[in-house]
């Protein structure tokens, strides 16, 4: 009773989660899809076995090593075709209801590019860029979760935000 | 990154980059601040940088589709994960049954009465005055037994048959 009320709150508390993270990682939807739900069953039969405060961790670390897994498998990382979110562009004029048109338009287009952008990253930058900027983690939880030392975390930050502003220059939307 | 790295050292470039997705610490942010008031590059740098963490910022979330879910129980042969309603409404149930219970007892259970002084200082002299009372019908009960009861009910009918029964056993 309490290990399932458990595993409700947590797959409510992180799914989306996993699910951006495979998305922004192997870059096709039914793989994340796919991904997703072997999380969510390796997490049913692992209950138990993790303190709940420490399942944040344990679950994105199988996100990230199932996706590492697939990306290996396939080798499609560099040769799949980037998604095209279609709400994204309304999601984005959701969040930001400024009153001035061509602001909105930059913002759309700003954000639609870079996405499309942070998929272009390399796999290890990307993972921690995604982790801290889009999924909210800390430092040290990147640490654990990617099994690297915190110093390499910032560095890779660092690196994936330089990387980023060069892939956007291409796209002169300033 | 070329043109930066000809016009700026590395570490003035990380600290342009944290202030502008708000991670530097508050010195570092007042020295690029004052910096990109004086040095237009490091101004458009900083702008370019701040705009692109702004957007980040808002990009939501992907939303996992419930299909992924729904499959889940479908495919894990275990019990249903997300059939928890029916449980939950057990407990629920418990909750209230419990609340409704304890409610009850609570109600049934007599309050103990509280008085005020003066009741109680009332209370006390009606005890006195009624055991003053009690105390002189007893007093009049014994005066009554002692000199009316035992010397002239009891005392003369048995001195009056000793009497006879001597004079019976004297022949007198």
């Amino acid at each position: 009773m309490l290990e399932t009320i458990g595993y409700k709150v947590l797959v409510n508390r992180f799914k989306n989660r996993i699910f951006s993270y495979a998305l922004y990682m192997v870059k096709n939807r039914m793989e994340a899809e796919d991904i997703s739900q072997e999380v969510l069953i390796r997490l049913w039969k692992n209950m138990g076995k993790f303190k709940i405060p420490a399942a944040g961790s344990w679950i994105m670390r199988t996100t990230h090593n199932l996706c590492i897994d697939y990306l290996r498998k396939e080798q499609i990382s560099r040769q799949r075709s980037i998604f095209v979110d279609e709400d994204f562009e309304e999601r984005i004029a959701d969040k930001n209801k400024l009153n001035q048109p061509e602001v909105t338009a930059l913002q759309k287009i700003t954000g639609e590019k870079i996405k499309t952008a942070i998929q272009k990253l390399p796999e290890n930058l990307k993972s921690v860029f995604v982790l801290y900027e889009i999924e909210g983690f800390k430092y040290k939880e990147i640490s654990e979760v990617l099994d690297m030392p915190l110093n390499s975390v910032k560095v890779y930050i660092l690196r994936a935000r330089k990387k980023l502003q060069e892939e956007l220059k291409d796209y002169a939307v300033y | 990154m070329q043109y930066i790295k000809n016009k700026m050292d590395e570490e003035t470039l990380r600290k342009i980059i944290a202030a502008a997705y708000k991670d530097a610490d508050w010195a570092d942010r007042l020295k690029i601040y004052f910096l990109a008031k004086r040095d237009a590059e490091v101004k458009r740098i900083f702008n370019e940088y701040k705009t692109t963490a702004e957007v980040i910022r808002n990009i939501p979330l992907e939303r996992m589709p419930d299909s992924v879910i729904n499959s889940i129980k479908l495919e894990s042969g275990k019990e249903n994960f997300f059939a928890l309603r029916p449980a939950f409404m057990v407990a629920v149930s418990l909750v209230v049954v419990t609340i409704a219970i304890a409610v009850i007892l609570f109600q049934n259970k007599k309050n103990d009465p509280v008085y005020t002084k003066a009741e109680i200082e009332l209370a006390e002299e009606q005890v006195k005055v009624s055991l003053a009372i009690v105390n002189k019908i007893f007093k009049k009960t014994e005066n009554l037994m002692r000199e009316e009861v035992f010397p002239k009910r009891v005392g003369e009918p048995i001195h009056k048959s000793l009497t006879i029964i001597n004079d019976v056993l004297t022949g007198g």
